[in-house]
Formats: C-alpha cells, sequence, structure tokens
C-alpha cells in the first residue's frame, strides 16, 4: 500500500480515536487539565501516526532499496556470479531451434 | 538475442513504484515473491523466495484482479504447449514403458519452450535465460524483440523481419511498422477455454479478413475495415478455395531431421540439419468452416523417426500417422509475389505443389493427403480449343475464365462474332470497349490482342469503304471524261 495511503488512514484512526476521548472526558472532567492531557496524547499520537505508516513501508524498502540501485545490484551480481558454477550449454546443439 | 547483464535481470526501474506508471508497483514484493523482508541480509531475505511467481501457478499473483484470465490459463497454447505432445503422441508407440520415455525427453527439451504470464508481461522468456524487462514495469503488450521473437525467432521473426536472404520483410512490419499484437489479440494469447488439438484450431486466432474485404467483386463491402480494401478478381475466384498465403507469401524456413539427447555432461543438445528456404502449396488436410481452403502453404517440421533415439529406441512407430509437411502461415505477406504475377505462374507450375518427389521415402506415406496431384497440363486441357496453343499464348485467362460466370466461356462465338463480348469488355479495365471513339487500334495491336471477326473499328471501315467507291468514282469520271473529249476531237 502506497505510504500516503497508510498515513492518511493512521491519521483519521487516531483522531477519531482522540475525539471519542475527548467526548468522553469532557462528560467527566470539564477541567483545564483534562483538556492538557488530551493535546498530549493528541501531540502522542500524531507523532506516531507519522512514523507508523514509514515503518510499515520500510518492511518492504529492504527489497526496494537494493533491488533499485544499479551499483549494489552490480557489485552483489559480480560477487554472486563468481562463485556460482557456470551453467554450460552443451556443444553438441547444433542447428537452429 | 545477447542475454542480459546479471544485474539487468533483477533491476527494478523506481518507476515501477510510482502508482501513475504502473499499478503493480503498488502492491508489496513479498505478496507476489516471498522472503522476508526484515532480514538484514540478503542470503536470509531470499529465503523462500519465489522468482516466478506466475510459474506454474498464476493463481496467486495475479488472479485476484484477472480471474477471468488466470480461468483460462490452463488452455493457454504459450502456458501448455499441448500441441506439442498431442501431435507427437499422433506418431508415438502406445506401449505406456515408451510413452513414459518420451515424455521425459519432452520434458527436456520440447516443453522448456514453456512461458508464463510473468514470462510474457515481466521478464524475458526462460528459455533466453529471463531477466526482467523494462526494470519490472509490467508490459500491457510483450515487447516484440525480447519476448515474442526470442521464442519465435528463426522462422517467424526472421520472416517478419525480412532477414531471410532475399525474401522481403512482412508488407504490414515494414510498411505499416504493425507488432504481432495487430492481429494476434490479448484474447487469443490467453486462451479460450478449451482444449484445442493445435493453434489453427484457436478460434479467435489472427485472420486476414479481420481487417481486409476481399471478394465482392465490385462491390465494396458495407462494413467498413481497418484494412486496406483489396479489389481484385483474383480474390473472388480464389476465395475459401486458395489461402491468404498461397498468393501473397514468399519463401519460408523449413527444418529438417531434429534429434535431442544428452552429452557426456548430461547438458541436454538438439541437432537438426541444415534449414531449407522453400514455398510449397499442399492440400488443407482439415478443412473447417473457419480455415475452408483446399489449397494452402505447408512448411517441413523438424520430426524425424529417430527423434528420441537417445532415450527410447522406436519412440514413433507411428511416424506416418501426421504429416511431415504441415499446414503453415508464414510471415512475409507481400501484395506481390511470383508465383500471383500471372494465373499460369501457379496453374501448370507443377513444382509449387508438393508431390512425392518433394520427401524422404519414410514420408510419403504421412504426407499422402496433403500430396497435390498434378492436374493434367494446360495445353490438354484447353485441348477442344482451335488452336489452343495460340490462345493460351494470347488470351487472358479471364477472358473465359470470367469470375462473373459460373463456368467459364466455352462458345467460339462469344469471342468471334460481331457481337463478341471482347467489344465491350476486356478483363483489365471494366470501362474499356472498342466502341468508344477514344478506341484505336494502337492499344489493341501493341497487346497482341486482334481478334479475328471482332476488331473492325466503324470509322475505319467506313473510310476504307469511301476510299473504294472514290476509286472507282474516279476511274468512271476519268472514264467518261476521256470518252467526251475523244468524240470532240
Amino acid at each position: 500500500m502506497k505510504p500516503s495511503y497508510l498515513k492518511a488512514f493512521t491519521i483519521r484512526f487516531f483522531k477519531y480515536r482522540l475525539d471519542m476521548m475527548m467526548i468522553k472526558r469532557s462528560k467527566s472532567i470539564k477541567t483545564g487539565q483534562g483538556r492538557t492531557i488530551a493535546s498530549f496524547i493528541a501531540v502522542i499520537c500524531y507523532v506516531a501516526s507519522l512514523s507508523f505508516p514509514f515503518a510499515l513501508y520500510a518492511q518492504e524498502s529492504s527489497c526496494v532499496e537494493c533491488h533499485t540501485s544499479m551499483k549494489k545490484l552490480i557489485e552483489i551480481t559480480r560477487a554472486i556470479e563468481a562463485a556460482k558454477p557456470k551453467v554450460k550449454k552443451s556443444e553438441e546443439t547444433k542447428g537452429e531451434g | 538475442m545477447a542475454p542480459l547483464e546479471p544485474y539487468e535481470k533483477v533491476y527494478i526501474d523506481t518507476d515501477f513504484l510510482d502508482e501513475d506508471e504502473d499499478v503493480h508497483g503498488q502492491i508489496s514484493c513479498v505478496t507476489c515473491h516471498g522472503g522476508d523482508p526484515e532480514a538484514d541480509e540478503r542470503e536470509k531475505a531470499h529465503i523462500g523466495l519465489i522468482n516466478t511467481p506466475t510459474d506454474p501457478d498464476p493463481g496467486k499473483a495475479c488472479g485476484e484482479c484477472h480471474a477471468d484470465i488466470v480461468a483460462k490459463n490452463g488452455t493457454n497454447l504459450h502456458f501448455s504447449l499441448s500441441p506439442f505432445k498431442t501431435k507427437i503422441y499422433k506418431r508415438a508407440s502406445a506401449d505406456p514403458a515408451v510413452r513414459d520415455k518420451i515424455d521425459t525427453a519432452m520434458d527436456n527439451h520440447c516443453m522448456t519452450c514453456h512461458s508464463s504470464c510473468g514470462q510474457c508481461h515481466v521478464s524475458r522468456p526462460k528459455s533466453v535465460e529471463g531477466g526482467l524487462i523494462e526494470g519490472h514495469l509490467f508490459q500491457k503488450t510483450p515487447p516484440v524483440d525480447t519476448n515474442c521473437t526470442s521464442c519465435h525467432g528463426s522462422r517467424i521473426g526472421k520472416e517478419f523481419h525480412g532477414e531471410n536472404k532475399g525474401v522481403k520483410p512482412d508488407i504490414h512490419h515494414f510498411k505499416k511498422r504493425m507488432a504481432c499484437k495487430a492481429c494476434h489479440t490479448g484474447d487469443e494469447m490467453h486462451g479460450t477455454g478449451k482444449e484445442h488439438f493445435d493453434r489453427y484450431e484457436v478460434t479467435n486466432r489472427a485472420d486476414c479478413e479481420e481487417c481486409h474485404a476481399l471478394g465482392t467483386l465490385g462491390k465494396k463491402p458495407e462494413e467498413k475495415k481497418s484494412g486496406k480494401y483489396r479489389e481484385h478478381p483474383s480474390h473472388f475466384i480464389h476465395k475459401d478455395k486458395v489461402s491468404c498465403q498461397v498468393c501473397h507469401s514468399g519463401s519460408y524456413k523449413n527444418c529438417y531431421n531434429c534429434h535431442v539427447g544428452k552429452d557426456k555432461a548430461g547438458l541436454t543438445y538438439f541437432k537438426t540439419d541444415p534449414a531449407k528456404m522453400a514455398f510449397k502449396i499442399g492440400l488443407n488436410t482439415n478443412p473447417t468452416p473457419d480455415r475452408p481452403e483446399k489449397y494452402v502453404t505447408v512448411r517441413h517440421i523438424p520430426v524425424s523417426p529417430k527423434l528420441f533415439d537417445y532415450y527410447v529406441k522406436d519412440a514413433l512407430t507411428g511416424v506416418d500417422q501426421a504429416p511431415t509437411w504441415k499446414l503453415a502461415t508464414p510471415h512475409n505477406i507481400q501484395p506481390k509475389t511470383p508465383q500471383n504475377e500471372e494465373c499460369l505462374a501457379c496453374h501448370g507450375n507443377n513444382d509449387l505443389f508438393l508431390s512425392a518427389n518433394d520427401v524422404d521415402s519414410w514420408e510419403i506415406e504421412a504426407n499422402q493427403e496433403v500430396f497435390v496431384t498434378p492436374p493434367p497440363p494446360l495445353e490438354e486441357r484447353h485441348d477442344w480449343l482451335d488452336k489452343a496453343e495460340l490462345h493460351l499464348a494470347k488470351v487472358d485467362c479471364l477472358t473465359c475464365h470470367d469470375p462473373k460466370q459460373k463456368s467459364p466461356i466455352k462458345d467460339c462465338c462469344a469471342c468471334h462474332s460481331s457481337d463478341s463480348i471482347l467489344l465491350t469488355n476486356c478483363p483489365d479495365d471494366t470501362e474499356y470497349s472498342m466502341l468508344s471513339w477514344e478506341f484505336t487500334n494502337k492499344e489493341l495491336m501493341e497487346d497482341d490482342k486482334y481478334v479475328p471477326c471482332v476488331n473492325s473499328i466503324p470509322a475505319l471501315d467506313a473510310l476504307a469503304i469511301l476510299l473504294v467507291v472514290l476509286t472507282f468514282a474516279g476511274c468512271a469520271l476519268h472514264g467518261f471524261l476521256r470518252f467526251i473529249f475523244r468524240r470532240r476531237t
């Protein structure tokens, strides 16, 4: 999934949770302290929401990181080719296939 | 085709990850390829890696979005290669032990040309050492050079691109720059859901008449076709009797005497005799409503009785059960070819037609249904005519074999009379008329088309009569004047 979608989804999810918490808390604590706690939680959630989708994408990016880097691939494939026995083709083959 | 460098085979273009470039790049790598993306080391990350997620079963990788195509995949001839087996089995010994060995041989050799979804749309085929095409960007239409002709190269590719010495490339390629997909649609490639004996049984295969309207004789077709409209009497005459390639293809490659085995190192090999360029017309052994033609182009296939001798002796005990010259559709189509220059290029030219003289002794029985029995010589068939040789040399075939008539004209008076059909109709030009004021004898004499009893021009006739009358009148006047003057003297 594209990171931007994950990010949007996470932000919406945590905002929803925050709204619910605010409603619950506003029923019980209608003081400035309650709003401060809620704001603190909101900030924590927001920061987490930013890092969460990237953390998911990073799992995949280990594949992408190597396979999109020509330099890395050249180095790795050279090493692999050197270690690997060469696949030979029979010299007895004659004519067109 | 040169194989890719090892790094090129696995290099992914970053465009692949852009949703606007390729929606497939939005699917996580592990969904199709497995492996362990959390591992720190390359070796560990590749544990459980699936190199070819679409082979043998494309269900998991492609099925979610392309269910209809995946459902038919078993009948996709590129995937199943079933005609290879059906045709070999037709010739093979019925002994199950022998069949097992034939299967092993075919798996080692023939079936390695097999393809899959990925080997057409994402990577090069395995038979040419694979490797991603376009940095893993999915290709809706497989590229011709890296994919289609990497397997269909020696015959079809070379024909189409004009790489056979002395034979022009296919007109669809060099004039219209058409690629394989223009005729061979995705639907055809993906199978029909039905098992087929060979590729010519596939109902949605390429068909010339999909684009070209033929055999309408003077009437433009109501249905508009994308290809060039080809009005020609030959299309009307030969429609459903002769395949398009018989008149419009050039020489093509024929392969002989293949046998397969393994060398001392255990590596598989094949050996074939040198290919020969030839053009042969044979009988259609399996006329169908889709392909009703009696005469078709035929190509020699590389089968031989000793094909599988390395694996098992006498494997093809029924080698005479199927022809070695089989229906072919060469891909070097030309509007003008040596065989369509004139009627007699084919009619009476027995060298073009497959006969027992063209095959080895062991092939004679196998090709009995393909051989064309030569018709009697043209002179013999036209011996009812007075001066047959003169007529054959001077008269255009279509004058008597008029496509508008159900049968050829055999009445001499149709031509040799004062109301001859030649006065108003000529096969070369429907506007041609000797009664026209613009007509002069020049055209007639130049083309050697003088026909006794017919070719008189009324104006010339009147002039000749006038000259004769004037001559007589002059003589009479001369006599009369002399008579007058003699009397006076």
